[in-house]
């Protein structure tokens, strides 16, 4: 358990550290690809919906401080939207590579238009046009391409990380 | 009544819902009290900025090396694919390359040797630049040093090429800093040629393809394609003389008294990474943070 | 009974959810509207403002035309001013006060001026009201009861209660301070500050104050800056008169927003209150175009795009003449100041003011129109109340045009008139001789003629030495119905048609006398009038306009002041030249320009000795005018005149006010006609 704690802390951490460098050589169009959002979506593909929920919390509140804005708000967002798909996940069919795809394509979308929203309630943001189609679906498009190389990857730790603790804990 | 009470909080804390809200409360409690810039609770951003730094500044080092190769690759295959088909050219654009490359490398080491300080009598700061333009919406970088380094907000920030913007948030190690391309950056300008005095301002539209407005020019003043624009200096925050960049187009409204025109910064703000702050703060004056 | 258990654990279960979800949302609630604080009213976020994506609509100043000499000179223009704007983004009342003490200390360091409606209302030191007392109190008032107390309080404890009550101003600013703050919170309180209307709160600033609020936009919320274009003259104090001045629109508002929808008003504007920049306001005005403005929440321009763009104004052409302008206006104020130091028995040197007019006989155009004393228009534009109060008090009117509604009885200069209503009637010819002795009685009145013993004279001799007592006789013979037939057939008692505002006058005549003074017609009233006295009071420009249509052969041109209007494509419309016949037959015309070509060239002439070596044969009539008042001041002075003789081209009228005798105000009609014939040699 605590070894787990560890290993998903630095998975948070290095992704921190991969969206706030390596990924800036990778935008297109001036967008990036939201790595902490990609991984909070497909770890919750994968685990149940308290866990899939505080990941996503975690990831959310990183997102916060690295876009440096009010904290809080991509938490709540990825909070909710992790939440969700925890509960959901054990009807899926997880070996379709089309189904975390079409996850966090969804996913990108829901968060960011709830952040939009957000700031839309609290600060009259407008345009939702150029915001919907600059910048949420583009970075949603990417984020869905990014789960190939993100999904694997995530699916090999869980398994790697169960093979050393069988006990299968339940927040 | 203790274990009642404390039944009471396990049976509580089972309940997904109870922790879903609570987490909910929690967050919007944050989100309350970090709203306001000058909060104290931005304290917590360190917690993950500060780790993160050291690792920052490496990888983005490793990923500019990188990405010198990659570029240098680039264009050896599109010199390639062009050899194809003009034959005649290719020679003159490898001239052309080992031209870049030799510039590339004067200029490199030109910069070492001056290291700015010739050019302006403040005392600057280099920096580097640990994380650009997080998210995709805002033309905002962090640089790698801070308040301890004596930076203070409203710095002026350049690099070689011309001004870059100004210092917008100090922490303790990084700072932020805002460009001049940003919508709230306004620059009192002056334009090279007639020294006519102007306001560089930041646009909205504009921002996206890295480009300037330049406001306030009267009727009579002509403004041509390829005029230089610098700072005025002028009651201003910037030093006077820093190259800005050279106007790219003339916007006359039909009907509008004062016109305005594009300018292109000679600062690339697609790869930018070295920038200087300009210490305008009296000595010693940083350290008291 | 498991089972009515398990349904009452249930219920509780729900009931205590539904009570742990209420408490939940009420904390939510709670810091939903801290947030909603925090980040709407006080959000400093600058991180965000990239995003703050407010569009609004916002007006292009259109360019008002520019106004031109004859010859192109510019009287006339724009330049570029910059503005400073306020968008209420709620900040607290101290928050306020401490932003605005910090604004005013950044106009003063660069010497600018903000815009004050308190001023003018509830005025400092010592504090008193100055008009609407009432109103303002109501405004400021916090409630009903406050209201009644302060319209009974004395001004320094109204003072008191809007620096505690009403703004909450910190102690530590002194009341000075406190006043000026005071000012700019006022401006707040009874105008809109909003992102669709902001306020402005200070026009024409300096760059200085541009860059300080632009650059360090994040120090000074919700202010900013927009550029617009100002007025501009260019030795305007030559001209002043005939381009007039501007003013807030006030209370022509209505007016104008009625007649010209389409130039869309505003209780803004700035608009053309007297002269040409009023007469072609319309013209000049041009069409504000539209933006759609991308703007933060501080209100500063983010981007835009145009809608429409704003039509610029006509240019303006004058028929006026700068250096014929220039010439007559210096030789105006050089004479009144030679006549005031004129050593007569009559003279009581108070000569203080006149007007002098030149026209081209043969279209109508003003090529000079002089009035004295001048201003410098640029007065206006500048706002500053104690220059323009000292212009409107100013006992010589100095924003009079005294060219257009001067109004002086024409004494002599009336002669050629009488002369053409006495031929035209038939009572006399041009040889018909008339007695004219020192003293005679006619109409049952002993009259003197001033030129003494004359014996039998006619016309041509009577004009040239300006007889009274041939005047006289011929008057009364001829009859005021006719003299008053043929001063409305040469333009007296009627509006010229000039574009700027003019005075009609009046014109001596039975119904004038019935009207004005309930009184009939006497016989040696008749005497009074054809000496150009009694009710004949005339303008300048009435003037120069018979004397013209005498040069000319009888066509009373409509006066005019604008040559052509250019409008922004390049097109130009010309004025059009109007005129209409006075219907006198060429042999009475003929006979007067005889007498007046006497005038100034035949030895007992009233001006010859002025005009005895000038290059071109001129026509003129001296006239003084009493004014009644001939105990304590001197009597106005006229001369009217046109040259050159054998072919006209130009009409001059010039007025001095107490110029005490006619011919003393000859020099100055003599510097102009040089002007013109020197300025048409150097043209050649």
């Amino acid at each position: 358990m605590r070894r787990r704690i560890l290993v998903l802390a630095l998975l948070v951490y290095a992704a921190c550290l991969l969206q706030s460098t390596v990924f800036g050589y990778i935008e297109i169009l001036r967008i990036r690809p939201n790595l902490l959002l990609v991984l909070a979506v497909t770890i919750s593909l994968i685990r149940a919906n308290m866990e899939a929920a505080f990941m996503g919390l975690v990831c959310g509140l990183a997102m916060d401080t690295l876009i440096g804005r009010t904290l809080g708000w991509y938490g709540m967002c990825l909070f909710l939207v992790c939440f969700a798909i925890g509960m959901i996940n054990s009807k899926l069919y997880k070996e379709n590579p089309l189904i975390p795809i079409f996850f966090v394509f969804v996913s990108s979308l829901t968060v960011e238009l709830m952040y939009y929203f957000i700031n839309f309630f609290l600060r009259g943001y407008q345009d939702f046009g150029f915001v919907l189609t600059g910048i949420i679906l583009p970075e949603s498009l990417y984020n869905s391409v990014l789960t190939l190389f993100v999904y694997p990857l995530v699916l090999q730790l869980y398994k790697k990380l169960d093979k050393y603790n069988f006990v299968h804990t339940r927040l | 009544m203790l274990g009642k009470g404390f039944n009471l909080l396990r049976r509580l804390f089972g309940n997904k819902l109870f922790i879903i809200s609570l987490v909910l409360v929690l967050l919007f409690v944050l989100a309350a009290m970090t709203a306001s810039e000058n909060s104290k609770l931005n304290v917590i951003r360190n917690v993950i900025s500060v780790p993160l730094k050291p690792l920052q500044t490496g990888i983005n080092a490793i990923g500019g090396k990188i990405k010198d190769v990659v570029n240098y690759f680039k264009d050896i295959r599109t010199t390639k694919a062009e050899n194809a088909e003009l034959k005649l050219k290719i020679r003159e654009m490898e001239r052309e390359l080992e031209k870049v490359h030799r510039l590339e490398k004067e200029n490199e080491n030109l910069k070492k040797l001056l290291s700015f300080k010739e050019q302006y009598t403040q005392e600057i700061i280099a920096c580097n630049i640990i994380s650009k333009d997080a998210g995709n919406w805002f033309e905002i970088f962090t640089i790698d040093r801070g308040s301890k380094d004596g930076i203070e907000v409203d710095d002026p920030v350049i690099n070689a090429d011309g001004l870059v913007g100004r210092v917008s948030r100090v922490d303790l190690l990084s700072s932020k800093v805002i460009s001049i391309i940003d919508t709230e950056s306004s620059v009192s300008a002056r334009l090279s040629k007639t020294r006519d005095l102007v306001i560089l301002r930041g646009d909205a539209q504009l921002r996206t393809q890295g480009l300037c407005r330049l406001d306030y020019i009267t009727p009579d003043v002509e403004v041509s394609v390829g005029d230089k624009v610098e700072t005025s200096g002028l009651n201003s925050l910037y030093p006077k003389g820093i190259m800005i960049g050279e106007v790219i187009q003339v916007v006359k409204n039909e009907g509008q008294f004062d016109y305005y025109a594009i300018v292109k910064p000679s600062v690339d703000f697609r790869r930018l990474e070295e920038v200087a702050v300009i210490k305008t703060a009296v000595e010693g004056e940083g350290d008291n943070e | 009974m498991n089972a009515e258990l398990q349904k009452k654990q249930n219920f509780d279960l729900k009931r205590r959810f539904i009570i742990y979800l209420v408490i939940v949302m009420l904390i939510c609630a709670v810091f939903l509207r801290q947030l909603v604080d925090i980040q709407i009213v006080n959000g400093q976020e600058y991180l965000d403002t990239s995003m703050k994506r407010i569009i609004t609509n916002g007006v292009i100043y259109a360019n008002r035309g520019n106004i031109y000499d004859r010859y192109g000179v510019p009287i006339a223009g724009n330049r570029l001013g910059f503005c400073v704007q306020f968008v209420d983004t709620g900040l607290s009342s101290r928050e306020k006060n401490d932003l605005i003490a910090r604004v005013i200390r950044l106009f003063d360091a660069n010497g600018d001026k903000y815009s004050s409606t308190m001023r003018a209302i509830f005025a400092n030191n010592p504090y008193r009201f100055l008009t609407n007392k009432e109103g303002f109190i109501r405004q400021i008032a916090v409630s009903d009861a406050d209201r009644e107390m302060l319209l009974e309080a004395d001004p320094k404890d109204v003072f008191k209660y809007m620096r505690e009550k009403t703004f909450d101003i910190d102690p530590i600013y002194t009341d000075e301070e406190a006043y000026r703050i005071m000012e700019l919170r006022y401006e707040m309180l009874i105008r809109p500050a909003t992102i669709s209307d902001p306020l402005v709160i200070a026009e024409d600033v300096s760059i200085e104050t541009v860059v300080t609020l632009e650059e360090r936009n994040r120090e000074y919320p919700g202010f900013s800056t927009f550029s617009k274009p100002f007025r501009e003259y260019y030795d305007a104090e030559l001209v002043a008169h005939v381009i007039g001045h501007m003013g807030n629109i006030g209370e022509l508002y209505d007016e104008w927003s009625k007649k010209y929808p389409e130039l869309g008003y505003t209780w803004k504007d700035m608009v053309g209150k007297t002269g040409i920049e009023r007469s072609e306001e319309h013209v000049l005005r041009g069409i504000n175009g539209k933006i759609r403005k991308e703007v933060d929440t501080d209100g500063r321009l983010t981007s835009y795009e145009i809608v429409e763009p704003s039509k610029p104004g006509q240019d303006i052409y004058l028929t006026i003449d700068l250096n014929l302008q220039k010439a007559a206006l210096e030789s105006l104020k050089r004479n009144i100041e030679v006549i005031r130091n004129r050593e007569h028995k009559k003279n009581f040197h108070d000569a203080n003011a006149g007007a002098v007019i030149a026209m081209d006989v043969k279209t109508g155009e003003i090529l000079a129109m002089v009035s004295y004393p001048t201003y410098d228009p640029a007065v206006f534009l500048e706002g500053n109340s104690e220059k323009i109060n000292y212009l409107y008090t100013h006992p010589d009117s100095i924003t009079l045009n005294r060219a257009t509604s001067g109004k002086y009885a024409p004494g002599s200069t009336y002669k050629p008139l009488v002369a053409i209503a006495a031929l035209e009637s038939g009572t006399i010819t041009p040889q018909t001789l008339v007695y004219c002795p020192s003293r005679k009685e006619i109409g049952g009145l002993m009259w003197s003629n001033l030129e003494g013993n004359q014996g039998r004279i006619n016309l041509e001799k009577a004009l040239e030495t300006s007889s009274n007592m041939f005047f006289f006789q011929v008057g009364f013979d001829t009859g005021i119905d006719n003299i008053v037939k043929w001063a409305k057939n040469f333009g007296f008692g009627k509006k010229t048609g000039i574009e700027i505002g003019e005075e009609i006058g009046s014109l001596a005549s039975r119904e004038f006398k019935l009207a004005n003074y309930n009184e009939g017609w006497v016989p040696a009233d008749t005497c009074n009038a054809a000496l150009g006295q009694l009710y004949n009071a005339f303008t300048p420009i009435q003037l120069v306009n018979y004397v013209a249509s005498i040069a000319n052969g009888g066509k009373l041109y409509r006066p005019h002041l604008v040559r052509k209007r250019v409008d922004a494509s390049g097109e130009v419309h010309l004025t059009e030249i109007e005129y209409r016949e006075s219907r006198a037959k060429e042999s009475t015309i003929k006979a007067v320009q005889k007498g007046m070509v006497a005038v100034t060239n035949s030895q007992d002439g009233t001006a010859v000795h002025i005009f005895k070596d000038f290059p071109f044969e001129v026509a003129g009539k001296t006239g003084t005018a009493e004014t009644g008042l001939e105990a304590t001041s001197s009597s106005n002075a006229l001369f009217v005149c046109y040259a050159p003789a054998d072919n006209p081209e130009i009409a001059v009228a010039v007025v001095v006010e107490k110029g005490v005798w006619g011919s003393w105000t000859a020099p100055i009609a003599k510097d102009v006609l040089m002007a013109y014939f020197n300025i048409k040699e150097k043209q050649r």
